[in-house]
């Protein structure tokens, strides 16, 4: 959390995503609705009304994921 | 002991507002002994640090945020006995303390002021900003008053205006005096020994003026033209943000490497640079931290996070963020982002603060977002940085 560098997804709003380090994965969906993109697959650490399925992560509204790579 | 020399990094910091925060002798206005007997309660939320608000000796007529004693607390809050048994309690509990500088200005009710604007040749006559009014007698430039109106009020025993960039009440102390810089370092010292973990610099990058008091430019944004502050109107180039700042805080930083592990965080306040000024502003031995108006702001995209993170960052590589969601300044991001939450109402907006927690805590920052907030929603902010913090171990 406090080293590594931020390197940001490039997805379209209101996705915001990136990794930090190498080594942990955020997704952020900062809408009302529902949201789903490829993501890689990762070892969940904490999120709020997420699904993975596959590659796929789904993100309910307001929905986050943070994860290990 | 390097980790335990940087605990602010990564820190929540959880601000207390004392006036309104709690009230232990009865008199309607929250109080030192008040913040006291709720430090368990903030501990157990698990944040890092308290930040309080100025509880300085003062008029109030920017609720503290004019000081008229920087050595003395306000009888409204307490006194200096209270205010060590506060700092000795938190450190009991695990808590750091960060109290409020507000050295930019002074109230107009502190002595010094009082001895500038008696004479030209007192010894306390170049403490603050002083200039002769033009020929026709109007202020020496255009530099505006963040709070409205004109930056100067005239003073007719010295036939002079002096500057203030906030309310006449606060006059700006001199930077430029070396003896001014010498007695707010002495300042910082005086609370460090009282056992202080750092400070909140308020109005950090307002300290210094052009010395030749040049007029600030027309702000060339569009927007400029639509604000309904003639101060919005401009772009400061010379009211504030001199480059004389960034050897100044370098002392102040010398100051607080005296002692073990202690923090500086700034408060820049500034719509045309601010990030890259954050990044400046923590680089080089300056400040630890620094916060700006961006991400208190209404704007709610992942657009504009991005931009805020990745330049602060193209600045400063080595700088170090504090991102602040939230405090007594702006509206609470609760209501700014409700509307945003259509559908979800209240509670939606709610997720929305949960997940700027995690953003934060993930971001590699720190992050002050708790002014205030009711405690159940805190303690769930915080749960969700302690779950990963955990779940990283």
């Amino acid at each position: 959390m406090l080293t590594g560098d931020t390197l940001f997804a490039e997805l379209p709003e209101p996705l915001l995503a990136f990794n930090r380090g190498g080594e942990i994965y955020c997704a952020f969906n900062l809408s009302d609705a529902p949201q789903q993109f490829a993501a890689s697959e990762c070892t969940a650490l904490v999120s709020q009304d997420t699904e993975q399925v596959g590659s796929t992560l789904k993100l309910g509204p307001n929905g986050f994921f943070i994860g290990r790579i | 002991m390097e980790q335990k020399a940087e605990w602010w990094r990564g820190a929540t910091i959880y601000q207390i507002y004392p006036r309104s925060f709690m009230d232990s002798n009865g008199d309607g206005i929250g109080d030192i002994p008040g913040i006291t007997s709720r430090l368990e309660t903030i501990a157990d939320l698990g944040v890092d640090a308290i930040w309080i608000s100025p509880i300085f000796t003062s008029p109030m007529a920017d609720m503290g945020y004019d000081v008229a004693d920087y050595r003395d607390i306000d009888p409204t809050f307490g006194t200096l006995a209270d205010f060590d048994a506060m700092v000795a309690k938190a450190h009991s509990l695990g808590l750091k303390v960060l109290i409020d500088q507000v050295i930019s200005h002074s109230s107009n009710q502190h002595p010094f002021f009082i001895e500038s604007k008696s004479s030209r040749d007192n010894p306390k006559a170049d403490w603050y900003v002083w200039a002769d009014p033009r020929p026709d007698g109007s202020a020496p430039n255009n530099w505006q008053a963040i709070f409205g109106g004109i930056a100067w009020e005239w003073e007719p025993r010295r036939k002079q205006y002096y500057f203030h960039n906030f309310l006449k009440e606060q006059p700006d102390l001199n930077f430029h005096n070396p003896e001014v810089q010498d007695y707010v370092l002495d300042v910082l010292r005086f609370w460090l020994d009282r056992g202080v973990d750092g400070f909140r610099l308020d109005t950090v990058n307002f300290y210094f003026h052009d010395r030749m008091l040049r007029d600030d430019a027309a702000d060339f944004r569009p927007e400029a033209r639509d604000a309904w502050k003639p101060y919005d109107m401009q772009y400061h180039l010379f009211s504030k943000n001199q480059p004389e700042n960034l050897v100044f805080l370098q002392k102040m930083r010398a100051v607080l490497d005296e002692y073990d592990d202690r923090t500086l965080v700034g408060e820049v306040g500034e719509s045309h640079h601010a990030t890259q000024m954050m990044g400046e502003y923590t680089s080089e031995n300056r400040l630890h931290m620094a916060y700006s108006f961006e991400m208190l702001k209404f704007d709610f995209t992942a657009e504009h996070f991005r931009k805020q993170i990745e330049e602060f960052f193209a600045t400063a590589p080595d700088g170090w963020p504090c991102w602040a969601f939230s405090n007594h300044d702006v509206v609470r991001q609760v209501s700014r982002w409700m509307p945003h939450a259509d559908g979800l109402g209240r509670q939606g907006a709610q997720r929305r603060v949960h997940q700027r927690h995690a953003l934060a805590a993930r971001e590699g920052a720190s992050t002050d977002p708790q002014h205030g907030q009711p405690a159940h929603r805190q303690q769930r902010a915080r749960a969700l940085s302690a779950d990963v913090e955990a779940a990283e171990r």
